[in-house]
């Protein structure tokens, strides 16, 4: 795992998402901006050796606080989901060619659909229309991301090529 | 000496990063929002990258950087025309400056502040790279200086930074007053915003005469704004579903688009100080 590079990739990651540069491509009404953060987090939970892949999934998901207005949410939904997707990471179709967009639409639904309860837990501020934005968000990120897959994959080659040769056993941090 | 590692399970570290997240949102929001006015302020640079896009970001083709010498004249003359226009409303302004120096203050003190970040995602928020150091405090007003109308509310600030709440974030509210012109109609309510581009007014009496098109005012609040200022307009007027005898008002705020570029802070003076 190349951490320093990996580091790179959240700051720039956390810039994006608090910056104004992903308006340029924001979309309707709602101003649906794609998420690079989640991108980073289903990327770095399928690819890295299980402790990793808690490790990545707890910064990804601070990053993803410190750059919006809770800090707690993120962490812990990001949490969960990178657990989760590090779990299940054998028996993704992803290896065998399938898109990533399959796994980042439903990753980024359920981490944001999370971090919206314990935010609304937190300060009790809800939003209308939430989940039509999770929905669309994470469609505009799936969309966005399979494209964002290729390049990560190149520049973080070791980590990916590192995950083939995981055996099973390693991987499972709750057998 | 024998060395003893410490070696975490994954479950365990799992379990201990898991209880991290939680502490973390435990943390009450006076201690959290700090860390993000220090993300803002350190990286701010990089955050108003893409904050301004050119309407028409394409090249001219080499054909429309030259023109002919009759049109070069004509141009050469209204750019001359233009600037002793604008040269006599300079002299226009300062008179109006000077006059209005003179005058009881209209708004207490005006920041004037860019926008850092953006208005994006769940919340309708913008950073602005103005804080408690400027006078800038959480409740104060923000105005759009382009369009001269209340845009938001100051939710929290660092010294050099505040984050503002667009008027249209659900969870922002805000005392009205709707108004019309030519008539007594003066009607005092409550306006949330939509989520969307607008804002909602409630428990309004249908008894009260409100169309389409009446204005609506921030109302003035002590300490805070000292006069009435323009939020938007009365876009649709109908019958509340849940409770016959009221209205349900739809207001549209003046638009000021997805991006905002500046936004000046209403700021009260306190006695015993002078802003520049």
């Amino acid at each position: 795992m190349r951490w320093v590079l990996f580091a790179i990739l959240v700051l720039l990651g956390a810039v994006l998402e608090a910056g104004n540069l992903l308006n340029a491509v924001a979309l309707g009404q709602w101003h649906i901006r794609p998420s690079v953060l989640i991108v980073l987090l289903v990327f770095f939970a399928v690819h890295c050796r299980t402790h990793e892949a808690i490790i990545t999934s707890f910064v990804i998901g601070l990053a993803m606080d410190i750059s919006g207005s809770q800090i707690g949410p993120h962490t812990i939904s990001y949490c969960l989901v990178g657990g989760l997707l590090n779990q299940l990471g054998e028996y993704f179709v992803l290896r065998r060619g399938a898109s990533p967009a399959a796994l980042i639409f439903p990753a980024y639904v359920i981490a944001a659909v999370i971090a919206y309860w314990l935010g609304a837990l937190k300060t009790g501020e809800r939003q209308d229309y939430a989940y039509r934005i999770f929905v669309l968000t994470g469609l505009y990120s799936a969309f966005i991301g399979s494209f964002f897959w290729r390049f990560l994959g190149r520049i973080n080659q070791p980590a990916s090529s590192q995950s083939l040769q995981t055996s099973p056993p390693q991987r499972g941090y709750l057998r | 000496m024998a060395r003893r590692h410490f070696q975490l399970s994954n479950g365990g570290l799992f379990l201990l990063l898991l209880s991290s997240g939680f502490v973390l949102l435990l943390l009450p929001r006076s201690v959290t929002h700090r860390v993000h006015f220090l993300f803002a302020e350190t990286f701010e640079p990089l955050l108003r990258i893409g904050r301004r896009f050119p309407d028409n970001a394409a090249a001219p083709s080499p054909q429309e950087q030259v023109v002919s010498l009759e049109e070069h004249n004509t141009l050469w003359k209204n750019y001359h025309n233009l600037h002793a226009r604008l040269m006599k409303l300079q002299d226009e302004y300062n008179t109006a400056a000077r006059i209005r120096s003179s005058l009881p203050r209209f708004y207490s003190g005006l920041v004037i502040a860019d926008v850092v970040g953006p208005a994006a995602g769940l919340s309708h928020e913008i950073l602005i790279n103005k804080g408690a150091a400027d006078g800038v405090h959480s409740g104060c007003y923000v105005m759009s200086p382009e369009h001269n109308s209340i845009i938001g509310v100051v939710r929290e600030t660092s010294d050099a930074m505040a984050r503002v709440r667009l008027l249209t974030d659900a969870n922002q509210s805000i005392p009205i007053r709707i108004r019309r012109d030519g008539a007594a109609l003066d009607v005092a309510a409550m306006m949330i915003g939509d989520g969307k581009r607008g804002g909602v007014v409630p428990m309004v009496e249908r008894e009260k005469d409100i169309r389409p098109g009446d204005a609506v005012y921030a109302a003035p609040r002590p300490g805070l704004l000292d006069t009435p200022v323009i939020i938007g307009n009365v876009a649709e007027v109908q019958p509340d579903e849940e409770s016959p005898l009221l209205w349900k008002i739809f207001v549209q705020p003046i638009d000021i688009g997805s991006e905002p570029e500046t936004a000046a802070v209403i700021v009260p003076d306190t006695p015993g100080t002078e802003r520049q």
